[in-house]
């Protein structure tokens, strides 16, 4: 077989694709065991019971999240179970609003708001809690979600979505949920919060 | 001509059409950045970019597909088997993105729940189609393969091309399945979306547009199919051995192993390399044919797809792809720039140029040339390098201010958007759109008339 | 990485690959048309492309297994046009 002969690269291709392929599949077994809820990089959905931060690890270079003591979102440690819905509840909440087509998620949507990834963390949560009138930040966020229309943030106004209160709660969980997923330090430097560094 | 030729005419037709749903509701989408209270109450930013990116899908879907039906019954030399069925797809296809673009401007969200997702908006970007129009798709897919793999087999005749085409139709179909779940949690769902649209974007389409261009140079050029079907094979081998683990660079962070940073930043920065190869091909076709050919613009569309892609795919693309680099501008006007200039150098010029090709043949054009195209090109290739290149100066101004001094809080989010390098940028983006969009409105004009106008001449010959 | 680190690295990068593109283009018009100042031109593209590339390896806060990355690709965007050219004539 000659190199310039189509079967010579008919063969390469082959072989590349092969290769390629089932080396994908390797790592593909190996990354759902890790990102499943409870793996080595995204949390149990009962996360949303426990405080969490993010903070400089020196030892990789990067942020990560930290979870650490008990802080119940609107002060009520729920059930595994219980949990799982409200999570569940929130992504579909997510997906039938179409967030994903004005936010991003871990950076992927659209560039029109804010990502969302570390949202729940946020340091503006404070001065929403004033603005919302709202006795904690859950509260607040489940206020803002319920009429951004009312709590306008800036001249991109967020629009009435038509959330109810189950649903804005569920969002918030989300949220919470989602700031304790490992993703290698991206967004960096997040809120500027880390002081180890 | 085939009936399988008529059905390709159809296609492209609607690919077209589809094309100007796509442009305008970009400029929409463009508009938004800098009039936020445009429409507000009535149709927001999220569902203008939904028709946005979902027409472009199906514009060049249905681009490639009108491609295929008409270089079908050519290379096997037979009518396309199951042409009927084919048919009634076409107009299932096109009635279903119509009522989709209807749920979505009319209806816009569905209740958060199951029966949201299956009939109103799945709200998962580029497969936002409630679940009843995915199901209305996977079976156009069908379809479309029985239509490629019966007409072979009742042909009795495999060509390289075909085998590729054939092959590629597997993971085609199987990865569309992806359409359909809403998996609770971000990461795995953002994973397997990842296998779509990247496997998708950078190879299953890679290798159909690549089919296709494979057939669409023997039909212009006349070049050989030994010739064609080698540089078919490297460009697959080339395309996937980067490409299949290139979607590491969608794993940098969305929560899955820090070894995905190595693997799809190492992948990734390879794949400029073949893209590099095409552009030294084109430059030796267009040499060796003294840029004369009896089909001037598909053949300067097929030239501006292998620079645009080289570009829009190498350059943009590796400006962001090692992961360093991209933990800022992942998510930014930066990567939308990019996302823009690589989908119209990889595949818009492609689909063009055979829209060309085709109207040629069906108009009885010794040859087709003329001013309107040139107009056409021009805007639409000025009007999107302006429009990629206001996005990069935004999107530079995003990831300094928001990402990397301001920590990517709401507050960085909005400094970022109010400073003056974004807000210009956003406007001359605009600005470009409009260029853009008189291209489109020239390109329409040229492709209903282009052939018409011009007298037969007699046939030059085939060049070789 | 600083912003003003983060944007002269994705310039860098881009110039990177661009002249490459150069390179490659007046590469191929040298050999189509023989003129000695076009395949110049190509290797003054490739010469600056060298100095792009040393400037990544200096200046830019990458790791060294991408600086390294950038050094070796460097040598491979030297033979992509003539070990294309050669090839297309082969098969042509």
């Amino acid at each position: 077989m000659q190199i310039d002969s189509p079967q010579f690269w008919r063969a390469g291709a082959i072989s590349v694709i092969a290769v390629m392929t089932v080396v994908l599949i390797m790592l593909t077994i190996d990354s759902l065991a890790a990102i499943r809820s409870g793996g080595t990089h995204v949390p149990p959905y009962t996360v949303i019971n426990q405080k969490i931060g993010y903070k400089y690890d020196s030892a990789r270079a990067i942020d990560v999240p930290t979870v650490a003591g008990d802080e119940p979102l609107f002060g009520r440690a729920e059930t595994s179970e219980q949990v799982a819905a409200l999570i569940g509840k929130g992504k579909l909440v997510i997906q039938s609003r179409s967030c994903m087509n004005c936010h991003t998620f871990f950076g992927n949507g659209a560039y029109y708001a804010p990502d969302l990834t570390k949202s729940w963390l946020d340091p503006g949560w404070d001065a929403w809690q004033a603005i919302t009138a709202a006795g904690s930040k859950e509260e607040a966020m489940v206020r803002f979600l319920m009429d951004p229309v009312k709590f306008r943030t800036w001249t991109r106004t967020m629009p009435q979505l038509n959330l109810t209160r189950e649903e804005a709660v569920a969002v918030v969980a989300y949220l919470k949920w989602m700031s304790a997923v490992d993703t290698n330090g991206f967004p960096a430097n997040f809120g500027l919060i880390s002081t180890s560094r | 001509m085939y009936r399988s030729q008529r059905l390709a005419l159809k296609y492209l037709a609607a690919a077209i059409g589809f094309f100007g749903v796509m442009t305008l509701a970009g400029l929409m989408s463009a508009y938004y950045y800098i009039n936020p209270d445009f429409l507000f109450g009535i149709l927001h930013f999220n569902i203008a970019k939904t028709l946005h990116i979902d027409t472009l899908v199906i514009w060049l879907l249905m681009g490639f597909m009108g491609a295929i039906y008409w270089f079908l019954p050519e290379e096997l030399g037979i009518e396309t088997v199951g042409i009927r069925a084919a048919e009634i797809m076409f107009y299932l296809f096109c009635l279903v993105v119509l009522a989709v673009a209807a749920i979505f401007v009319v209806v816009q969200y569905g209740g958060s729940d199951n029966a949201g997702m299956w009939l109103v908006n799945q709200g998962r970007k580029y497969v936002e189609a409630p679940r009843w129009a995915a199901a209305c798709i996977v079976l156009v897919m069908l379809v479309f393969s029985y239509n490629l793999i019966g007409t072979a087999i009742r042909a009795r005749k495999i060509t390289g091309i075909m085998g590729v085409l054939i092959v590629d139709l597997v993971p085609l179909v199987v990865l569309y399945l992806d359409a359909f779940p809403a998996f609770r949690n971000m990461s795995v769902d953002l994973f397997w979306w990842w296998w779509l649209v990247h496997l998708w974007v950078e190879a299953t389409w890679e290798v159909l547009i690549g089919c296709i261009m494979a057939l669409a140079l023997m039909s212009l050029l006349g070049t050989s199919r030994r010739i064609v079907e080698t540089w078919l094979y490297i460009e697959v081998a080339l395309v996937l051995g980067t490409g299949i683990l290139g979607l590491g660079h969608h794993y940098f962070w969305i929560g899955t192993p820090q070894y995905w940073l190595a693997i799809g930043g190492f992948f990734s920065a390879f794949e400029p390399l073949p893209l590099l190869g095409m552009v030294v091909h084109a430059i030796y076709d267009a040499g060796t044919h003294h840029m004369k050919t009896s089909n001037r613009p598909a053949f300067y569309w097929m030239l501006a797809e292998a620079f645009g892609n080289f570009i829009g795919g190498g350059v943009w693309g590796f400006m962001i792809t090692l992961p360093q680099v991209n933990l800022y501008a992942h998510g930014t006007q930066w990567t939308a720039s990019h996302g823009h200039f690589a989908f119209w150098g990889a595949y818009a010029c492609g689909v063009i140029s055979v829209a060309y090709l085709v109207l040629q043949r069906i108009r009885g054009a010794a040859s087709v040339d003329g001013t309107a195209w040139r107009w056409a090109f021009a805007a639409l290739n000025f009007g999107l390098i302006g429009m990629v290149g206001t996005l990069l100066v935004s999107g530079f101004a995003q990831a300094f201010i928001e990402r990397a001094v301001g920590g990517s809080t709401l507050e960085a989010f909005i400094n970022a958007q109010e400073s003056a390098w974004f807000v210009d940028g956003m406007y001359a983006r605009f600005a470009c759109g409009l260029i853009f969009a008189a291209g489109y409105v020239a390109l329409v004009y040229d492709l209903l008339t282009i052939g018409r106008r011009v007298p037969a001449r007699a046939a030059q010959p085939a060049l070789p | 990485m600083t912003g003003l680190a983060l944007l002269e690295t994705g310039l860098l990068l881009g110039v990177f690959v661009l002249l490459a593109g150069c390179y490659g283009v007046l590469y191929g018009v040298g050999r189509l048309v023989g003129r000695r100042a076009a395949t110049a031109g190509a290797f003054a593209c490739y010469a600056l492309q060298c100095a792009v590339a040393s400037a990544v390896v200096a200046r830019a806060p990458l790791a060294d297994f991408w600086k390294a990355f950038i050094a070796a690709s460097t040598l491979a965007y030297l033979a992509i046009p003539p070990i294309t050219w050669r090839f297309l004539e082969k098969t042509h």
